[in-house]
């Protein structure tokens, strides 16, 4: 089967992953360029002249449709395998599938950046802000852990975007904000990654 | 027609503007409690048992399904109304629709977020990091720009989701970080959000669009009220995460103006040493030796009207890299850029990364440091010791600090920030 479309990504980026899974289980074939070199290649003009804003994620569709932001194209290419059910069977479900990607997108995985950026340095570091970032990304994920506590997956009785959205991220946020101590906390999401 | 279903969320916020601008285009009627209470009704119980995470908006159809998340309820609002084209009319123009709404939601609407909090000291303030954000809010409103340099709309030929929702997130930040100097650069952004936001559907569910002439800038607290962010964290920081969920899209009226109080250091009697003269022989002197700076200070401090003080970090174990320790002095001289006029600062990171101290000195105008460093938020990070000049061990330290040469406990000087 040709390929459905090209993605442009890099190995370790959790978006590319959870895109990639997507495709994966929707039993989507999609082209993944090895030589794409980051920071290089999407400076081209060759790049630049599909995706304007020269970030990655970014997919060109072998019908010559383009796309980026990881979390449009991986519902892009959720919808390109619908029997698969990974955006749920109705338009609640999607919307549910929508709605967690959302919360763990903007509470969690962008406190986990914030945290990282401030030890890195790259954000001033300051103690207060890195504390402050902590409390919000805790609150978010108690939400997550209380929900997947009478729960195997996000959004009804099988594998959807959501799962695999979120254990890309919640897989990032565990080699850094969440230590071992803080992991104790949360054994229903710490199960669900592991489930994924 | 019954409603479809209730919203709760407040007149004020962004993105319960943008799910009722796409009921009204959609021809979907909704219910909005006027009587709801943030702060309040979203923490009793039979909220929290509908809606988990506490959060507006949020959405309960009039067939019991439950939804939160701003935009995901705007999407899900404008699939109730298919023919209103709002997500476009395939499955590519659905994922456009996506792709230019998450772009502004995580590269320009929470830059807006992040240095609102910044000039509100929700954050702690410092200026690298709001050139920062502003510098990547701007590469994407360029991207923004240009694409819309050759179309009215962001995806196909009528309004969809995407323009309500940018069109919400430009009306925030024009009143906030894109100025009127920016604006110059932004002609089609602006002219998009003009064509969105008059839409008669739609003119009143947006509101008029107030237009800074400046971009907003950093507030310190005042001194009275100074909250106090290394000493108690939690407190300070359970409350604002609170109004920050209705300020990441509201129109912010919960931190107050802070009018410009007057300075009680201007009201000191007259003083001999000048600061700023200081400054200049420390810039131009060599600092140690024969008609250098520090025996420039000895001839003309002045101990009535100044002090000198040893200014070391608190939590030195958790410091790691030397250049981020570094960077840590320089933010921490930027947020005391309020009290210029009355400080000068020699501090450095001793050590090596991993094994580190910060440490150094300061000559202050008046008796006391409080009053010239509260100004920045973390102050109290910092441990301030006065110095007597006339004590060989005090001296001695005043004048390593200023020599970028003190040692402490065998950790040399490695590198080191002047304010001046």
């Amino acid at each position: 089967m040709s390929p459905a479309g090209t993605l442009w990504t890099v190995p370790v980026q959790p978006q590319g992953k959870a895109i990639r899974a997507t495709a994966a289980l929707g039993g989507v074939t999609i082209e993944l360029p090895a030589a794409y070199e980051h920071f290089v290649d999407n400076k081209k003009p060759e790049f630049l002249a599909k995706f304007p804003h020269g970030k990655i994620p970014a997919w060109e569709g072998a019908d010559g449709f383009k796309l980026f932001e990881s979390t449009a194209i991986a519902r892009y290419v959720a919808s390109l395998a619908p029997n698969a059910g990974l955006l749920g069977h109705t338009s609640e479900d999607a919307a549910l599938v929508g709605q967690w990607i959302h919360l763990v997108e903007s509470e969690v995985d962008a406190y986990t950046n914030m945290v990282r950026g401030l030890c890195s340095g790259t954000i001033p570091y300051n103690k207060p802000a890195h504390t402050l970032f902590l409390e919000r990304q805790l609150r978010a994920l108690n939400t997550v852990e209380q929900h997947l506590s009478t729960r195997t997956f996000f959004v009804g009785e099988r594998i959807t975007l959501a799962d695999l959205y979120i254990a890309a991220l919640i897989q990032k946020a565990a080699a850094s904000t969440l230590d071992a101590a803080a992991r104790t906390k949360l054994p229903n999401l710490v199960r669900h990654l592991e489930t994924i | 027609m019954a409603p479809a279903g209730t919203l709760w969320t407040v007149p004020v916020q962004h993105s319960g503007k943008v799910i009722k601008a796409t009921a009204a285009l959609g021809g979907v009627t909704i219910e909005i409690p006027t009587s709801y209470e943030h702060f309040v009704d979203n923490k009793k119980p039979e909220f929290l048992a509908k809606f988990p995470h506490g959060k507006i908006p949020a959405w309960e159809g009039a067939d019991g399904f439950k939804l939160f998340e701003g935009i995901v309820i705007a999407r899900y609002v404008a699939t109730l109304a298919p023919n209103a084209g709002l997500l476009g009319h395939t499955s590519e123009e659905a994922a456009l629709v996506d792709q230019w709404i998450h772009l502004v939601e995580s590269e320009v609407d929470n830059y807006t977020t992040l240095i609102r909090g910044l000039c509100s000291s929700v954050i702690p303030y410092n200026k690298p990091s709001h050139n920062l954000f502003l510098e990547r809010q701007l590469r994407a409103v360029n991207t923004l720009e240009q694409h819309l340099s050759t179309r009215t709309f962001f995806v196909g030929e009528r309004i969809t989701l995407a323009d309500l929702y940018i069109a919400t997130m430009i009306q925030r930040a024009v009143t906030t970080t894109l100025d009127a100097a920016a604006r110059t650069k932004l002609p089609n952004l602006i002219r998009h959000l003009e064509t969105i936001v008059n839409q008669p559907t739609l003119k009143e569910i947006y509101g008029p669009i107030e237009y800074a002439e400046k971009a907003i800038q950093f507030t310190p607290p005042k001194k009275e009220k100074e909250a106090k962010p290394a000493a108690a964290p939690a407190p300070k920081a359970e409350k604002k995460p609170k109004a920050k969920e209705v300020d990441d899209d509201d129109d912010e009226p919960s931190v107050p103006e802070e009018p410009k109080a007057k300075n009680p250091l201007d009201d000191l009697p007259k003083s001999t040493f000048n600061l700023e003269d200081w400054k200049r022989a420390y810039s131009n002197k060599e600092t140690r030796g024969a008609g250098g700076a520090i025996e420039w200070f000895y001839q003309n401090y002045d101990p009535a009207g100044f002090s000198v003080w040893r200014v070391d970090f608190k939590y030195n174990e958790e410091l790691t890299q030397t250049f981020m320790s570094s960077n840590q002095i320089g933010g921490f001289f930027n947020r005391l850029e309020a009290s210029r006029k009355y400080l000068f600062g020699s501090v450095g990171v001793l050590g090596e990364s991993g094994n580190s101290v910060i440490a150094g000195t300061l000559i202050l105008r008046g008796t006391e440091a409080e009053p010239v460093v509260n100004v920045a938020p973390d102050w109290e990070s910092y441990t301030y010791t006065k110095l007597d000049l006339a004590n060989e061990k005090d001296k001695a330290f005043f004048e390593a600090a200023l020599a970028w040469d003190l040692e402490i406990d065998g950790k040399k000087w490695a590198d080191g920030k002047n304010f001046k």
